[in-house]
This record gives structure tokens, C-alpha cells and sequence, in this order.
């Protein structure tokens, strides 16, 4: 601060704490009585709200993964598969799709996604997940060879 | 929006009425399918604020099928809110008096713990026999699968079907089976 005369020597507190308080204000403005307009009653709420947004942050990504992997399960379900099965074999059938990408296709290009799990069912086939059939892996002996 | 556009919309959007028969099936596996069908988790575009679920009849509710000892051991509570107002309804009791009420307790549980609860369970309509209101009947558009195959009834065979299947012993002998079409093995 920069004090060039005696008569600033007053110093004037008002403006910064004006702009404190109206910085927390703005964000309470579409709070419920006198935490909408009054300082030391919004700061409680307005701290609170922060505190809640940034641990939330992290649950964000556990609801919307959550939501996105029932919406890809329920598209599978419709063609013959689960989210699990389609999810793993993905992998091995080397595609690279996030679930926010496969929810996304699920529900605006039905047929891209429908192509992916029909993919992903054939790759299942071939690798022998799920099924009786198929290749046997070395050192098992099953009743067949008997 | 084009004539396509207008389709797919209600295609996607639109609520289906769908009928689930209950005879002899089991409750709490059926009701584990009918709360996915009430929430709309069977469906891509799913969210709890997106009111998506759709609507299902059950009838034959009075035919369900519980396992093993259900009948005699389960135990459903109920209070008045008066002092002394608590009852333990054993499953085979609540039957007699409401043949929707096991079902109906069942996906209720199933549900989620929320404020949407008691929206989805309007969305429910379950029946004791298979007579439904016309109002109702007009809306049901499709029918779920039922989870567990009933048998056929030995005297629900036909004759020819007795003969053609295949025989263990071909021996001439003549059997009177009870409740099985009469007929040489």
C-alpha cells in the first residue's frame, strides 16, 4: 500500500473487504433467505458448497462410471452378451474404447455398437470363454480324451 | 423433425406396458427382472431423473411359486403406529388374505431406497388370476420371458406323443399309469 499524504494515512479498509465479501456473495446468489445476501451468514453455506465440490470431483467419475457401465450392460443385454464378457474382450480383440465412448455409441449409433458386441462375441468364441467347446488349454484332461 | 426423426423418437421415449405371468414362478427372481423393467435399466438411455421405466402387468400373482420353506418361514412385519401394533404375517397367511401382497412387497423391497420408490411402484399392476381391466389390456404392447419353465403335466400329453417317445425297455407290457393317457410300452 502506498501512502503519499497524511490524509491517507486514514486508511480506508472498506473497499478490499467489499470485494472479499462480494466475491463469496456472487457465488450464494441463488441461496435461500439471508445466506443469499448477508456476509457472515453465506460464508458458512458458500464454504460448505466448496468443500462439496472439490471431494466431489472424485466421486463424479465413480457416478458417471457407474451410469455409463449399466447403459453399455443394458445394450448388451439386448444382444445376447454382458457388459463384463464384452468389456474383457475388447481387449484381447485389440479395440480401445472407453466406457464413455461405448455408452455414447449405445445409444446414438445402436448398429456401430451392435457391430462391437457381435465382434466381441465371435472373439469369445475363438478364445473359448464361456463355452464347453473349443480349444482345451495344456495340462487339463477332460472326459472327451479319455 | 422429419417423419424418421418423429419415429425414432417415439421409439426411443415411448413407455411400454409389459405383461409377466406368474404362475408358478418364483417371486424374488421374477421381482429382481420387474424392478430392472420399473427403473428403465434395461434400456441405453437410463438415468434415475429420466423417468424411463416402463409399466408391467403381472397376472396369475395368486400361482406364484415360493422355494423350499418360504411358505411357513417367511415373515412379513407390519405396525399400526399404535402401541402394541406390531404383527409377524407368515408368507402362506398374507397370501390368503392378498394374493398380490407377496409380489408386491417383493419389488418394493427390490427398489431403490429413494423418493423415486413410490413412483415406480405406481407403474405396477399386478393381478391374482389372468382377468384384466380393458383399460389396462389396451396399453399391454409386449411380455417379458418367464424365468422359470413349467413343466407339462403327464396327462396334458397326447397319445401319440406317449407313443412316439422313445421307449428304454420295448417289452409288451400293459400299464395302467395314473394320469397318463392309456397305452402299451
Amino acid at each position: 500500500m502506498v501512502i503519499t499524504s497524511p490524509t491517507l494515512l486514514a486508511r480506508s479498509r472498506g473497499a478490499d473487504k467489499y470485494w472479499k465479501q462480494r466475491r463469496i456473495l456472487r457465488l450464494s446468489a441463488h441461496y435461500y433467505g439471508r445466506r443469499q445476501n448477508c456476509y457472515s451468514i453465506a460464508i458458512r453455506s458458500v464454504r460448505r458448497a466448496l468443500q462439496y465440490s472439490t471431494l466431489h470431483r472424485r466421486l463424479n467419475k465413480v457416478m458417471y462410471k457407474t451410469l455409463w457401465e449399466g447403459r453399455i450392460n443394458a445394450s448388451c443385454q439386448e444382444l445376447g452378451t454382458t457388459y463384463n464378457d464384452m468389456y474383457a474382450t475388447m481387449d484381447q480383440a485389440g479395440v480401445a474404447l472407453d466406457r464413455k465412448i461405448l455408452q455414447n455409441l449405445a445409444i446414438w449409433e445402436p448398429r456401430s455398437f451392435r457391430a462391437l458386441a457381435l465382434l466381441t462375441k465371435a472373439k469369445q468364441e475363438e478364445e473359448g470363454l464361456n463355452s464347453l467347446d473349443g480349444p482345451v488349454p495344456a495340462g487339463v484332461v477332460t472326459r472327451g480324451m479319455l | 423433425m422429419s417423419a424418421v426423426g418423429r419415429v425414432q423418437q417415439w421409439a426411443t421415449f415411448g413407455r411400454m406396458w409389459y405383461l409377466f405371468d406368474a404362475k408358478w414362478q418364483n417371486p424374488f427372481h421374477s421381482a429382481d427382472k420387474i424392478k430392472d423393467i420399473l427403473t428403465g435399466t434395461h434400456k441405453p438411455i437410463y438415468h434415475d431423473l429420466n423417468d424411463c421405466g416402463d409399466h408391467v402387468v403381472v397376472i396369475n400373482s395368486s400361482d406364484i411359486a415360493l422355494p423350499g420353506v418360504e411358505w411357513e418361514k417367511r415373515v412379513y412385519f407390519h405396525h399400526t403406529g399404535y402401541a402394541k401394533g406390531a404383527s409377524w404375517t407368515l408368507a402362506w397367511e398374507l397370501h390368503h388374505k392378498d394374493p398380490t401382497m407377496i409380489l408386491r412387497k417383493t419389488v418394493y423391497s427390490k427398489l431403490g431406497k429413494n423418493l423415486l420408490r413410490r413412483g415406480r411402484m405406481e407403474k405396477l399392476h399386478i393381478f391374482p388370476d389372468d382377468k384384466i381391466p380393458d383399460s389396462i389390456l389396451e396399453n399391454v404392447s409386449a411380455q417379458l420371458r418367464q424365468m422359470r419353465p413349467i413343466p407339462k403335466r403327464l396327462d396334458h400329453y397326447t397319445r401319440e406323443e406317449v407313443e412316439k417317445f422313445p421307449k428304454v425297455v420295448p417289452a409288451q407290457i400293459n400299464l395302467h399309469l395314473i394320469g397318463v393317457p392309456h397305452t402299451s410300452i
